[in-house]
């Protein structure tokens, strides 16, 4: 059967044009039957390594060798960098000018009569391998000597320069069009290449347009640098990663960079039939010497908490291919400078550890005193409740969108905290509220049509008031559709249930009354006006409990808020028995008319001032609005016992207290008794 | 372990002291314990999923 290369499973980026619009010819040679992948020398592995920010130098194949050549105790094969040169010498005929110290070396080789063609299988297929389109053989050399020895080059075609190369800073709105064809505006914080007169590329990140090789370049100067990693990754943060980009970043190694450019001029010479001016264009301002550190065998030992032989020390050093000079007990340690992440006597401990083997230390339990711990079982028994009462516990993350932020709060009072520099503008503000969070879940749910949400989160949440920074601790809740199937089916979830829940965890945290419920017109605008109060516990509001505002939700939503912090820093003191009253209790109704708008709340605490210390149960039975009271009332309908523990009350006693009840409620709330 | 300059900040003199972190993905031991597929199912909170884990385990 005819196949093409992309039936065969390879991404159509990695394709020819010829490939991508017809069947690929294998070489005579090539069997019916027989399994392409071998003609095509595709037969290889890819292992993709996950690496620690600090090893830069393991972005190379080489950098990867010599780690390899460690861990395995076997010797590490370089690349080859034999080149023939002709007697002529680049520095006669071009010029290096740095002007900025954001560039700490940098390297010129020129090149002469390139054959401009595709690439040997080899090279595409291992640029394929590590996710780069193969072009041409000569930009694929740049490429395949980065993956190598992990410096980045550029090739700029000789014919259009002036003779000479330039880094320095961009002027501020300078422009410069980059190899992908953007024009790009760049800022004095960009270290820029240029040809004398105008930017021509973006260092460490991108070659600009028109410099570049083409299917028609004869000459090539090659450019082998260091810039500085800082500027490199704020510039590429801003415009571009890119393979280069990601390399200057994490820091390059001076010696390396020579290595690099050598190497390109080999397989310029080698592939591209190139012939290699003699010289070489230098400005290095970089310490190509070993580093040199001091370490005891005590320390490493000290550190690992592992006895370590000497010997073993040693080997892991020459193994790794660091020179060493011991003196009595200290250890002078000679690193290579492709080793750019150790610096101190700690990564040499490191690297002891890692290649003495993690699995070869033991692990064992320290031995200490211990304490029994003085945790906080709060937490966990406010958690259990709302479980109990139905509801399902959430996790979600403290960062929200800045809109999501401004969400069931008052903005005109608190500041919600942005990031500075967000990993994505999905996530880049502090929550100050837990609501907008358990709302977003809302609708993630009832867009997959589960209505029935009643959940709860325990959480933090940041803002800033008054220029001071807040962290709070705080439970929410929302509830929406039927409630606690299992008991009452279908119920619908309203202002009651959901008070009903808030009550039911402050009275088993001890605070039962103590806190009310407050109507208050500074709501913040998500809530919906009627059907919202503040939780007020001793005079100090600690949350918040209500309907969600209509034109924000289509169903009926409910959630509250309880600040944590603030509530439980309220002490509720230690259970006592209070004894029994052993005569029978006094019950009295009480039917009372006000205005509509007066809480039961207000009436009730009311009511326990006028009644005293022998009230002892209060309950509403009724409310009532309708026929025969009057336009803008409600009815509202009380049961009260009372009782003693010292004697039985009489009729008389309890209809005093009730007398003075109706009085006062008149007197300060403007209550009439309903006939 | 904790690195030099870490304990330096936060007071500590690193020839005195050493320090050692570390780390375990709870989430990830639950994926294993109850079979979970997708971690990102644990942080989005789908009313399906948690009432999955409602109940007391033998």
């Amino acid at each position: 059967m005819l196949c093409s290369m992309q039936e065969l499973g390879l991404e159509n980026k990695f394709l020819t044009e010829e490939d991508k619009n017809g069947i690929h010819e294998l070489s005579k040679e090539a069997k019916i039957g027989e399994d392409p992948i071998k003609y095509l020398e595709l037969e290889d592995e890819v292992i993709e390594f996950e690496l620690t920010a600090n090893r830069g130098d393991l972005l190379s194949i080489l950098g990867m060798a010599y780690e390899i050549g460690a861990i395995y105790d076997k010797p590490v094969k370089t690349v080859d960098t034999r080149y023939n040169e002709t007697n002529e010498d680049i520095t006669n005929m071009f010029k290096l000018n740095i002007t900025t110290n954001n560039c700490s070396i940098f390297l010129s080789k020129k090149v002469k009569n390139v054959c401009i063609k595709e690439s040997p299988n080899f090279i595409k297929n291992r640029l394929i391998a590590s996710g780069i389109r193969p072009i041409n053989n000569v930009v694929d050399i740049s490429n395949y000597v980065m993956l190598e020895t992990g410096q980045p080059l550029h090739f700029y075609d000789a014919d259009t320069l002036k003779g000479m190369l330039e880094v320095r800073m961009a002027e501020e709105g300078e422009n410069l069009t980059t190899l992908d064809g953007i024009k790009r505006e760049l800022s004095s914080e960009d270290i820029v290449i240029s040809d004398g007169a105008k930017a021509i590329g973006l260092a460490g990140v991108m070659g600009g347009l028109e410099t570049e090789v083409t299917d028609t370049t004869k000459d090539i100067i090659i450019e082998a640098a260091i810039f500085d990693a800082v500027k490199v990754r704020c510039t590429s943060k801003k415009i571009l990663r890119s393979e280069a980009s990601n390399r200057f970043e994490k820091g390059l190694d001076p010696n390396g960079t020579y290595l690099a450019i050598n190497r390109a001029c080999h397989m310029l010479e080698k592939y591209a039939d190139a012939e290699i001016v003699g010289g070489m264009a230098v400005y290095d301002t970089t310490n190509k010497q070993d580093k040199k550190i001091k370490i005891t065998f005590q320390k490493i030992t000290d550190i690992l908490g592992l006895d370590i032989p000497k010997n073993s020390i040693l080997d892991a050093f020459r193994r790794l291919g660091f020179s060493y000079e011991v003196k009595e007990e200290t250890i002078t340690v000679l690193v290579p400078t492709r080793r750019i992440d150790i610096s101190i006597p700690e990564d040499l401990i490191e690297e002891v550890g890692r290649i003495y083997g993690v699995d070869n230390i033991e692990g064992e339990l320290p031995v200490m005193p211990l304490k029994t711990g003085t945790y906080d079982k709060t937490i966990r028994q406010i958690r259990n409740k709302m479980i109990d009462l139905g509801l399902n516990e959430t996790l979600s993350y403290v960062l929200v969108n800045d809109k999501e932020a401004k969400q069931f709060i008052k903005e005109e009072e608190i500041e919600t905290l942005k990031l500075l520099d967000p990993l994505t503008e999905e996530r880049n503000t502090l929550r100050a509220s837990i609501l907008p969070s358990l709302y977003k879940i809302y609708e993630y749910n009832v867009a997959r049509n589960v209505k029935e949400v009643a959940i709860f989160e325990i959480g933090k949440s940041f803002y800033k008031k008054q220029e001071q920074y807040e962290e709070e601790r705080k439970l929410g809740g929302l509830l929406s559709g039927e409630y606690y199937k299992g008991i009452e089916a279908n119920r619908t979830v309203d202002f009651y249930i959901t008070k009903g829940i808030v009550e039911e965890l402050l009275d088993y945290l001890g605070y039962g009354g103590r806190y009310s419920f407050v109507i208050s017109d500074n709501l913040p605008k998500e809530f919906h006006p009627g059907q919202t109060a503040q939780i007020n516990l001793n005079g100090e509001i600690i949350g918040i409990i209500g309907k969600v505002h209509p034109k924000k939700a289509n169903e009926d939503v409910f959630v509250f808020e309880i600040n944590l912090d603030k509530l439980l820093e309220k002490k509720t003191g230690k259970m006592k028995y209070k004894e029994i009253s052993k005569y029978p209790s006094v019950k009295k109704d009480l039917s009372i008319v006000v205005e509509k708008e007066m809480t039961n709340d207000t009436i009730k605490r009311q009511i326990k001032k006028s009644a005293g210390s022998l009230l002892n149960n209060i309950k509403v039975f009724d409310v009532y609005t309708g026929t025969n009271i009057e336009e803008g009332k409600k009815s509202i309908s009380y049961s009260l016992e009372f009782s003693a523990s010292d004697r039985t009350l009489t009729d008389e006693e309890t209809n005093k207290i009730l007398e003075k009840i109706i009085i006062d409620l008149e007197k300060t709330l403007g209550a009439k008794l309903r006939k | 372990m904790v690195h030099p300059n870490v304990l330096k900040i936060n007071g500590y003199d690193p020839e005195k002291y050493s320090g050692f972190a570390f780390g375990t993905g709870l989430d990830r031991l639950a994926m294993f314990k109850y079979g979970i597929t997708d971690i990102r199912l644990l942080y989005a909170n789908d009313v399906r999923f948690l009432n999955q884990f409602d109940r007391k385990e033998d």
